[in-house]
């Protein structure tokens, strides 16, 4: 009888201990795989972080926060600061101060505006202008993947993934529904879609971008609602995406952070922190999903010894009448494949399973707003080590076979 | 070693040593055992008749000396040329655990070498057992677990038959049957049965004291 079928009579006919082996497996493999998601969720806040730009400018607020909220997409409606601030820098004007007399603004590469003025199915809607798709400093630009950008009143350009998920395409009109802070306005603001931008991976795609004029117009009529907020009325932006020198930019920041009511971040720095502060929770996460792994593959060497182990004295026999012992390790082998094969199925659908209501109640602690989507697939390297695991498991049993005394073995029963 | 005849079995200065301490259990004096003997060793338990079976089988090796089969040394034997000729030559019958429980006589018998499901299911006729072939063996008495046994030797084409105490645990009708398939198994062929049991010496032509092949 081939190894194979001694393998899949074993497996077949052992019924009790087979079950209790696949469930020790599938439960380490589900338990592990969860935790492992929920730790590259957490990764992909960051991923998704639009960081293409040098600097960001923003109301006086953390930098953290001023990153998160802008190129995340997290948080609160942000504060605001003066439009003519803005233009001053776009066109690289000279600024006079009455103490400091005229300073000269750093020669900046691009500066693009970003004023949120609405939501459509709990994703922003932002007011910029053209700059937007050469908005990312060392790499290509943004690229349209239909139609035009919006630039006249009344349009929008969708990210790639509200197109996908609402089916939109250019020339479909939506209704959007103003937000100044607070809660958003419940009105319809009708928007004709005019592009779709191409996939970026990154929070642009579940934005939606309409032209700054037209974020103004909605701004000005619902003044009232932010007036306390604001001393510049509607005439005001959230955030700009900055592209200049390395070398300007210490004047830069200079001149905004200690001579504006603005505040200017380096892109990158605040990145760096927002990983480093989010790695220590993240390794955590990692060293849990391990030590889960180790335990659940402790379970199964524990169970395939004790189940291989009271095997031997019909390992015994099976050499006393002529199988070789490469044949009984290939037994073992083929066994343990069963064995992890059947676990780690059973444990990706626990995992399928139980991942989005795992999600749902840590989801808030690991980032608000998290729309990642991170597939069950993720869990692979998981199921990898878990086969590792089993098949390291059986090996203990086959180096027993293989130093196995066949004459002490049959006597000793 | 060529499989179309039976196998002589010649023992030269054979001296055994087991134990932590390498103490010597026997030594034997040389003789031989012609092919298709029928042999009885008798001995009280512990005398080393288990193990003596054992050297035929290849399955232990002596600390001096050499086990001939077909003029061969078998324990000059490669590991892998050793499980061949326990596969292709010897067929053992043990007292107990002769069977893997959670497989049926016809699978368990078909763990012989090369035995199709119909060989199979026709010698388990041969020893009365067609009705239980598809049975668990762990669900049949000891005296059906035996009869499997000696329909696996009966599939195989052993030329030499091993048997440790195969009659011991089974009630007198039980042993007497099991010896006659035994005896029907060997024909032409070699068979050696080591045992205390005094019910089965009528069935052999050659009973030797284990005390008397030892030095």
């Amino acid at each position: 009888m081939k190894a194979f079928r001694l393998a899949t009579l074993s497996f077949s006919r052992h019924r009790f201990s087979t079950f209790i082996t696949v469930l020790a497996i599938a439960l380490s493999v589900a338990a592990s795989g969860i935790l492992y998601r929920v730790y590259k969720t957490s990764e992909a806040r960051f991923d998704s972080l639009a960081t293409g730009s040098d600097a960001l400018i923003g109301a006086k607020a953390g930098g953290i926060e001023m990153v998160l909220n802008a190129l995340g997409g997290e948080g609160e409606y942000p504060a605001f600061f003066p439009y003519t601030l803005f233009q001053t820098l776009q066109a690289q004007t000279v600024l006079t101060f009455p103490t400091e007399g005229r300073v000269a603004p750093a020669k900046l590469k691009s500066a693009t505006p970003l004023l949120i003025f609405a939501i459509y199915e709990n994703a922003r809607v932002i007011g910029t202008d053209e700059t937007f798709l050469q908005s990312r400093s060392q790499r290509a630009s943004y690229a349209l993947e239909s139609g035009t950008w919006a630039k006249s009143a009344g349009e929008v350009t969708l990210g790639s993934e509200i197109a996908a998920l609402k089916g939109l395409k250019v020339g479909d009109t939506i209704s959007v529904a103003p937000w100044v802070g607070g809660e958003p306005i419940r009105v319809e603001h009708p928007l004709k879609v005019s592009g779709v931008l191409a996939r970026t991976k990154t929070q642009w795609d579940r934005t939606l971008f309409s032209s700054i004029t037209e974020a103004h117009s909605v701004l000005e009529r619902y003044e009232p609602l932010f007036r306390a907020r604001s001393i510049w009325g509607a005439k005001v932006l959230n955030f700009a995406l900055i592209n200049v020198e390395p070398e300007n930019f210490e004047s830069l920041q200079s001149l905004i952070n200690q001579r504006s009511v603005a505040q200017i971040v380096r892109v990158q720095d605040v990145s760096k922190q927002l990983r480093d502060l989010g790695g220590v929770g993240a390794d955590l996460g990692l060293l849990v999903t391990s030590f889960v792994l180790i335990l659940g593959a402790l379970a199964v060497v524990s169970t395939l010894a004790t189940r291989f182990e009271g095997m031997s004295a019909q390992i015994a026999v099976l050499r006393a009448i002529g199988y070789r012992k490469r044949e009984l390790v290939q037994w073992l082998l083929w066994e343990g494949l069963f064995l992890a094969s059947s676990g780690i199925l059973a444990g990706a659908c626990l995992d399928g399973l139980l991942f989005p209501h795992f999600l749902k109640l840590v989801g808030q602690t690991i980032g608000a707003g998290i729309n990642a989507d991170i597939g069950l697939l993720e869990s692979a390297p998981i199921w990898i080590a878990a086969t590792c695991a089993t098949l390291l498991a059986v090996l203990i049993p086959a180096v027993r076979i293989t130093r196995q005394k066949v004459h002490d073995a049959l006597r000793g029963f | 070693m060529t499989s179309s005849r039976a196998m002589n079995i010649s023992f030269e200065n054979v001296e055994v040593r087991v134990g932590e301490r390498n103490e010597s259990l026997f030594s034997l004096k040389s003789f031989e055992i012609p092919s298709g003997s029928r042999l009885l060793i008798r001995g009280p338990s512990g005398a080393g008749k288990t193990t003596f079976l054992h050297l035929i089988a290849g399955l232990l090796e002596p600390a001096r000396g050499a086990v001939y089969v077909d003029e061969k040394d078998i324990n000059q034997l490669s590991e892998d040329r050793l499980a061949q000729y326990r596969r292709d030559h010897v067929a053992l019958v043990f007292q107990k655990l002769n069977l893997l429980n959670h497989l049926t006589a016809t699978e368990n018998v078909r763990l012989a070498k090369n035995v199709s499901a119909e060989s199979a299911d026709h010698v388990l006729s041969q020893v009365g057992l067609s009705a239980k072939a598809s049975e668990f063996v762990s669900k049949l008495s000891l005296g059906e677990q035996q009869r499997v046994a000696v329909a696996r030797v009966l599939a195989s084409s052993a030329q030499i038959i091993l048997a440790d105490e195969p009659t011991s645990s089974l009630d007198d009708k039980n042993a007497s049957d099991v010896m006659k398939l035994l005896i029907t198994a060997s024909e032409g062929k070699t068979l050696i049965v080591v045992s205390h049991d005094q019910r089965i010496e009528s069935f052999f032509s050659e009973i030797r004291n284990f005390k008397e092949l030892t030095q």
